[in-house]
């Protein structure tokens, strides 16, 4: 399998005009003259739109062309007020590069990446409250998009899917797209060929187009798959043709309308010039370069010490890898972040259906609260509590600790006269303490270690308790 | 023959570009020319000149990404044959 894939840049104006691409506007309302293709219009190149290709071409260390050209691909379709798609041909902003994955049983694949262009894309086709016709919405028309396009390294639906997730942490990570599939910001269409086992070359292949979720993306391939595996045990060969993936049917079919246009007779856009890319500007991007995924994650490994799946998830996004980072520089304890985000922080925003940038309890919040741990001024326990209340009511950890009085208890003559008292009140299991073997011993030990924490409301420092307690009941035996 | 009759009503058919049946065999030659003309100049050797991208002698000018558009869709829509709920309206697209 290879892949195309349609990232839609994150600029706020079109590639070639200054309409807003804003998702989710009044049909038409951000369609200005030139989106609409009217006569006398001219198309002027987005210069961010440039950056942000050179920005993923750095990211996965591909070549960046110094000279790329816009070309013209024509085909008719309501979509298109102009007749053709200004794209890239022959001279791609972004040629060969390789993209590692990291799989789960730890091995590392790479897929190879052909090329990545620039292009601009359609409007769209609405259906619904239309009988024998159909609606347009141009807003859609012009705004940008990376095509990326791989080798057919694929051959799992597995590596399909880490692709996909690891591309998508990548681009938001480079800020150059929200990487949103439900809005289509990123769409994929997979090139699927089956190969007979033991030969080296691949089948005829089949484009299905379309699909915008990852659970899509999963059924899509499973079914095709199947039918041409069908086609060709019954001795049947395979059609290259364009699919689209159906999701309510669960199928794919054959889009016929697509295929009569299969010659989209490229020529160079006469309305723009050559893009010159100077070594100047690329190192320039260079160095304004954020930290990728994968070398966060090895520094996580390595100054932070902790395991392989803690760095996966605390880099899974770059919010999640800030937010991290400035929990530990507060609370100056890596671990303990690293088990608080993922148990606590991470399990409630889960339940909340909330990302952690709209999180209730900011990263210093969550940072002092923990440093109260570190410092054994509160017990893990009573954190937890202060958790939830700080989550609710967005107060000061500190203060709230000061105001409900929930510092642990290091006065060790408070400790000792709880102690005092726990003894007393359990003569009976203080007897059979003097009177048994180490095992029980601790077991005992226990029991009276809760009993004193309990009668302190959790406060008392267990390390204390445990000392003290240990002291008195040597003193008797 | 670099170009067939039954190309040059493909070409026509995908550009949209109504012929008449008597022209075709007409704009078969003059094509045809064309294409042969092209492919005299293929076999000069370019090995050591460098690609010319555009006869221009001028770098691509860039805008920057700043919305500088309002929105005017009452005038654009208001041209259009066929409108509804803010959509202009067109034959029904299949897929």
């Amino acid at each position: 399998m290879g892949l195309e894939v349609h990232l839609q840049l994150a600029t706020i104006s079109k590639i070639f005009s200054g309409s807003s691409t804003t998702f989710g506007g009044t049909p038409n309302s951000q369609a200005c003259s030139v989106d609409l293709a009217m006569p006398g219009t001219l198309p002027v190149f987005n210069e961010l739109a440039l950056k942000f290709a050179v920005m993923f071409g750095l990211g996965i260390d591909a070549e960046i062309n110094k000279i790329s050209v816009f070309d013209r691909k024509n085909y008719f379709y309501p979509d298109l007020p102009k007749g053709y798609q200004i794209s890239q041909l022959h001279h791609p902003i972004i040629g060969r590069g390789t993209f590692e994955l990291f799989l789960g049983d730890k091995t590392i694949y790479q897929i190879g990446i052909t090329r990545a262009h620039l292009e601009e894309d359609a409007g769209k086709s609405v259906h619904s409250h239309f009988d024998k016709e159909s609606g347009i919405d141009l807003n859609r028309a012009g705004v940008p998009l990376l095509e990326i396009v791989t080798d057919p390294d694929f051959r799992s639906t597995e590596q399909v899917i880490s692709y996909l997730k690891a591309l998508h942490i990548l681009v938001t990570y480079l800020g150059i797209s929200d990487g949103n599939m439900a809005e289509g910001s990123m769409r994929c269409d997979v090139n699927i060929s089956l190969r007979e086992q033991g030969t080296d070359s691949f089948g005829t292949r089949t484009e299905i187009k379309n699909i915008n979720s990852f659970r899509f993306i999963e059924r899509a391939i499973s079914f095709e798959t199947n039918r041409q595996i069908d086609i060709l045990e019954d001795g049947g060969e395979i059609i290259q043709e364009t699919r689209l993936y159906d999701s309510e049917l669960d199928e794919t079919r054959s889009m016929r309308s697509k295929e009569i246009a299969n010659d989209y007779r490229y020529f160079p856009e006469p309305d723009l010039l050559p893009i010159h890319i100077t070594d100047d500007y690329i190192s320039k991007i260079r160095d304004s370069m954020p930290e990728l995924p994968l070398a966060k994650r090895s520094r996580f490994l390595e100054t932070y010490d902790i395991t392989e799946y803690d760095a996966d998830v605390l880099t899974s996004s770059r919010e999640i890898a800030d937010y991290y980072e400035e929990v530990v520089t507060t609370c100056m304890n890596p671990k303990l972040a690293a088990n608080w985000i993922q148990t606590e922080l991470l399990a409630k925003l889960n339940k909340s259906e909330q990302s952690i940038s709209e999180s209730p309890v900011s990263a210093k919040k969550l940072g002092l609260l923990l440093s109260k741990i570190v410092d054994e001024t509160i017990s893990g326990k009573i954190a937890k509590q202060v958790f939830s209340v700080i989550w609710s009511t967005g107060e000061d950890p500190l203060l709230l600790i000061e105001k409900r009085n929930l510092k642990q208890m290091d006065d060790s003559n408070e400790i000792e006269s709880i102690v005092q008292k726990v003894i007393d009140q359990n003569a009976d299991q203080v007897k059979q303490y003097l009177s048994t073997d180490e095992q029980k011993r601790k077991k005992l030990l226990g029991y009276f270690v809760g009993q004193v924490m309990k009668s302190s409301n959790g406060k008392a420092n267990p390390k204390a308790v445990n000392q003290i307690l240990s002291d008195k009941l040597s003193e008797k035996s | 023959m670099p170009i067939t009759p039954k190309q040059i009503i493909q070409i026509s058919n995908l550009a949209r570009i109504k012929i008449e049946q008597d022209q075709v065999n007409l704009l078969t030659e003059k094509i045809g020319e064309i294409i042969s003309f092209i492919d005299k100049l293929k076999t000069i050797d370019t090995n050591e000149i460098e690609p010319l991208f555009n006869p221009l002698d001028a770098i691509q000018k860039l805008r920057f990404d700043k919305i500088t558009e309002i929105d005017e869709s009452d005038k654009f829509l208001g041209i259009a044959p066929s409108v509804r709920k803010n959509l202009f309206v067109v034959p029904k697209v299949i897929d």
